[in-house]
């Protein structure tokens, strides 16, 4: 489709213009110096993970357990949207530990909010695998959405795992509780972390529209499967009347 | 730029992650619509 094209080309160009701003453009941090070019991925995969992707599921499946709005369309969207926040939230590990490496000495340690964003990938992880075991369309969605509801409960322990214990990592750089409106980023350093979340919520976009497409497509080979297995099985049925006439 | 190494790093994983997740959602959407018979033309 065009729209689906026309993002993509947007999303590319968000993109190297994102890398081009965090790489060379913009400088080095007083504090934590070049290692500071890694919080432009950083914050946008989070941003893409924890908000975009587990919100749109939260949301459809919600909407698909409502009875008023229930539709196979909503557990299609709840179960792509939560594939590609499982790449997000892995990616915000990966990026993390290796920011964590050079700023603090250590891969990994068992911080609140690193321990909550870890338990929330696994969640995730789990949803997918629900979405996976046999069972008939509707009781397969309806496990899902409960799934993806309550793995959604992690979110906000993510969130202010920064404010409520004390904690290696740092608090939030835009949207700090306490900061709101005067942000400790500033300047070029601030658009280009804003357009690196521009950049990847339109990434999200795309690649939202080619999962949902390709769900679609698996929704309905497997119902053209399950016909064919009916009408197997209804011959078969047939056979020994055949054979005994 | 005592750096760069993690920055080469994080940058390095999160493109070819990306990329590689791309790249194997368009196989399986370009499979599944010659399955299908619908028209391939959306990528």
């Amino acid at each position: 489709m065009k729209a689906t094209r026309l993002l993509g080309w947007a999303t590319l160009v968000t993109l190297a213009l994102t890398a081009v701003m965090a790489l060379v453009a913009t400088p080095a941090d007083a504090v934590q110096k070049d290692a500071v070019r890694l919080l432009y991925l950083h914050v946008p995969t989070a941003w893409v993970a924890m908000y975009l992707s587990f919100g749109i599921t939260t949301l459809a499946s919600v909407l698909w357990l409502w009875r008023r709005t229930r539709s196979d369309t909503w557990d299609l969207l709840a179960g792509a949207s939560a594939e590609i926040g499982v790449v997000f939230i892995g990616l915000t590990l990966a990026v993390g530990s290796i920011w964590g490496r050079t700023t603090w000495g250590v891969w990994w340690t068992w911080d609140a909010r690193l321990t909550s964003t870890a338990v929330l990938f696994v969640l995730y992880l789990g949803y997918l695998a629900v979405r996976r075991v046999p069972a008939a369309p509707d009781v397969r969605a309806k496990r899902a959405a409960i799934v993806g509801i309550a793995a959604f409960l992690d979110v906000p322990i993510v969130h202010y795992a920064v404010t409520w214990w004390r904690t290696l990592h740092q608090e939030a750089t835009l949207l700090s509780p306490r900061r709101l409106g005067d942000p400790e980023i500033h300047g070029s350093m601030a658009w280009t972390l804003v357009l690196g979340v521009l950049a990847f919520t339109l990434l999200y976009g795309w690649l939202l529209a080619h999962r949902f497409r390709l769900a679609a497509m698996e929704a309905r080979l497997e119902d053209q499967g399950l016909e064919l297995a009916i009408a197997e099985r209804h011959a078969e049925a047939m056979e020994p009347e055949a054979v005994a006439r | 730029m005592t750096d760069a190494p993690y920055i080469f790093l994080g940058w390095g994983v999160t493109a070819a992650a990306i990329g590689a997740y791309v790249w194997r959602l368009l196989q399986k959407e370009r499979r599944l619509a010659r399955l299908l018979g619908e028209d391939d033309d959306r990528a």
